[in-house]
């Protein structure tokens, strides 16, 4: 993702200097929508906007209505937007049709030209485009940023203890985050969105998060992760599966990387190793931040050895499929079973020791 | 249930209730016609949700009773039944026979307990309106909706009702067709409705010219009834675009044309216009119209037409399918055409029309590609 890009991008909306085209790509789709709103806000003059304003998906439209609708002038206004979304499903004559638009376009038009999901980036689009610009999702460092300004623009403030509780609890959902800075902006009613209302809205306080249940069991911390349980499965969007799901994901990275330090891999290499296997695992479920995640991780690798690590997985996958089945009469009384035994394999090894 | 009734009147009561019914539904019961009996015959209705219809028909009736009865089914009977009277009985909630002739038929039904109910609206407060200028109003302004359905707004029309008069309008961003006629003072409050074109073309369908209909509006529907038959529509939600704003008022370019010379015109340039745009450039002075297309891989094509022309040259680009289909709806031999620049909107009148409407549309031009 180019920051330039976007500089340049939201730059033509503030000065209202708009390209005739832009291309607006890359994997969030949240970002790109929310891109592109701006840009109609921008471009159209609201009292002509149902005249003005065509938002069609590449698939559903032909090559002439695409034609009509890029050579129409503006209807009683300075300027006329045509969005075209899924751009990469234009049937072959449509696609001719808006390749021979691009070869001239219209100074009193503007095109938005908008890629879904995971498309890879059309190169002559890119390169026909006054203005392209990527939205691939927003990194750990990024979306603190982001939170703070989507408060701004929901017309409220929020502290830096709340962004990172929210951060936490939430992760780097755009579309849940932003759900939950709009009912907190509600609550707060003008005032910054401080800690407490974190707490209250969205259900988690510091030190009750799914990442500190994660290093209370790291750490085998068995009072701790017990006392936490409860509180991490009534917090919104978790449950007995996802903690499960996130403590896998936890073993899985320590054993890979306690295998890697049994090859010899330096501790200080370990950091970007695990990021690395993040990056390339895409969608694993870490339950937090992936910077926090990677930090708790290198610190577990000394902690636990492979045969524990071993009957850790084992156990998880066991309480996986008893999650599964309909008989369990009790998610918590699973976990909590499961977070016992965890802890208790390294207190075996203490004990051993 | 039991009636007897003649093979035609069972046909125009099916003919009218048909075009409500869905083709496809998920819910079993909107495939069927609910046939009621009344005090004068008996009644049918269709449904689609979105639209209901009922009409009342004359039929003897001997046993008081209703059933719904698979729309299609009945409608294909009714057609090939010989010129006799029908006997139609049900029996229980779900069994009804027909007789007619020699033939005999059974049909599976639905309760009519399973048939939804019509919108609650009450005529007491109505507007009265006369049927054949409801029919003008719709047809020379319903065909300019739009069908996208990302903007449902522009896919109703307009429904304006004052006290002095009435107004439809249509438009899909492209062209616009806007009609008003005067009407006597009703004493009904002013309102602004947004109709579906499917409900508003049973209207037209539905009700002889010269009937005085009834309208009523419920909480988020309109009812239209005469003595013997009702329409029911879902009203479309929310403000439609200030249409005023986009209708040039400053147009300074008049052209008039005589319609079916100009129609003719359009549809020969039409030919060899490109197939995707049906772009043709118009180029007028003082006394003549220039026609000329020009489609790469095709060729070329050109023509003239005498107008009566005032202003400055103008040279100008349209869709020639937009331009023919308004002029279907003009009613008078000529028609004025009025222009600003090539990027502006254009209007089509009637010219010299003797009617207390008022007519116009709206076109919007397409770029000159040189």
């Amino acid at each position: 993702m180019s920051v330039a890009e976007q500089r340049a991008f939201f730059k033509s909306i503030r000065d209202r200097q708009f390209a005739p085209v832009y291309y607006v790509h890359g994997e969030d789709d949240y970002l790109k929508e929310d891109a592109v709103k701006q840009l109609v806000a921008a471009v159209v003059d609201p009292a002509t906007r149902d005249f003005n304003l065509e938002i069609r998906r590449g698939n559903e439209i032909d090559a002439g209505t695409l034609a009509s609708l890029l050579d129409t002038p503006p209807m009683m206004a300075d300027r006329r937007m045509v969005v075209v979304r899924d751009v990469a499903s234009l049937k072959k004559d449509a696609r001719a049709a808006l390749d021979r638009y691009l070869a001239r376009p219209s100074a009193d038009t503007v095109v938005a030209l908008v890629t879904t999901g995971e498309a890879k980036a059309d190169k002559k689009l890119e390169s026909a485009a006054g203005i392209s610009v990527c939205f691939d999702p927003l990194g750990d460092d990024r979306v603190p940023k982001w939170i703070e300004h989507q408060a701004k623009e929901l017309g409220t403030t929020i502290g830096e203890r709340a962004v990172a509780l929210l951060h936490e609890t939430v992760g780097n959902d755009l579309p849940a985050l932003h759900a939950e800075l709009d009912k907190l902006a509600s609550y707060a009613t003008g005032r910054e969105i401080d800690e407490s209302a974190v707490t209250a809205i969205v259900g988690v306080r510091h030190g009750e998060t799914l990442g500190d249940l994660l290093d209370a069991v790291l750490d085998r911390d068995a009072a701790r992760a017990i006392e936490l349980l409860p509180h991490v499965l009534e917090q919104p969007k978790t449950n007995a599966v996802t903690v499960t799901m996130a403590l896998a994901t936890q073993m899985l990275a320590v054993a890979w990387a306690r295998a890697l330090r049994d090859r010899g891999t330096p501790m200080g290499q370990m950091y970007n190793e695990l990021f690395g296997l993040l990056k390339e695992s895409g969608g694993a479920f870490t339950g937090r931040s992936w910077g926090d995640a990677v930090k708790a991780w290198t610190r577990g690798v000394e902690r636990w050895t492979t045969p524990q690590l071993d009957r850790a997985l084992s156990l998880l996958l066991a309480t996986d499929c008893a999650l599964k089945e309909s008989r369990l009469s009790s998610d918590e009384q699973a976990l909590a079973t499961l977070v016992l035994s965890l802890c208790g394999l390294a207190s075996q090894r203490s004990a051993a020791a | 249930m039991r009636f007897t009734i003649t093979r035609e009147k069972l046909q125009e009561g099916l003919a009218a209730v048909a075009a409500s019914i869905p083709a496809k539904t998920t819910l079993p019961v909107l495939a069927n016609i609910l046939v009621e009996t009344t005090e004068k015959g008996i009644r049918l209705s269709g449904t689609d949700l979105d639209i209901a219809v009922s009409t009342e028909i004359s039929a003897d009736v001997e046993t008081g009773g209703a059933i719904t009865i698979p729309a299609k089914k009945l409608s294909e009977i009714a057609r090939e039944l010989p010129p006799a009277p029908v006997r139609v009985a049900s029996s229980g909630e779900q069994r009804v026979t027909l007789d007619c002739g020699r033939a005999h038929f059974r049909l599976l039904g639905l309760p009519r307990d399973e048939f939804p109910s019509f919108p609650s609206i009450k005529f007491s407060e109505s507007w009265r309106v006369r049927s054949g200028e409801l029919q003008k109003l719709i047809s020379h302004t319903a065909f300019a909706v739009s069908t996208e359905e990302s903007r449902p707004i522009l896919n109703g029309v307009l429904w304006e009702l004052r006290p002095d008069m009435m107004r439809m309008v249509a438009t899909n961003g492209h062209r616009l067709a806007k009609m008003q006629v005067p009407i006597k003072s009703s004493g009904m409050p002013s309102a602004d409705l947004i109709v579906p074109p499917k409900a508003l073309e049973q209207i037209r369908r539905l009700f002889p010219a010269d009937e005085e209909l009834e309208i009523a509006r419920g909480e988020n529907h309109l009812g239209f009834r005469s003595p013997f038959t009702a329409v029911y529509t879902r009203l479309i939600e929310g403000p439609y675009p200030n249409y005023e704003q986009v209708i040039p008022k400053d147009n300074d370019k008049v052209a008039i044309a005589d319609k079916a010379a100009l129609t003719s015109a359009l549809k020969r340039m039409s030919v060899i216009a490109s197939d995707q745009t049906h772009r043709i450039r118009m180029s007028f002075n003082a006394g003549m119209a220039k026609f000329s297309v020009q489609t790469p891989d095709l060729g070329d094509a050109q023509d003239e037409l005498a107008v009566r022309f005032t202003g400055d040259p103008l040279d100008i680009g349209f869709n020639a399918s937009y331009l023919l289909e308004i002029l279907r709806f003009i009613p008078t031999d000529e028609v004025r055409m009025t222009f600003r620049a090539p990027e502006r909107a254009a209007t089509l009148e009637p010219e010299q029309w003797s009617d207390p409407a008022q007519y116009l549309c709206l076109v919007m031009p397409l770029r000159l590609v040189d």
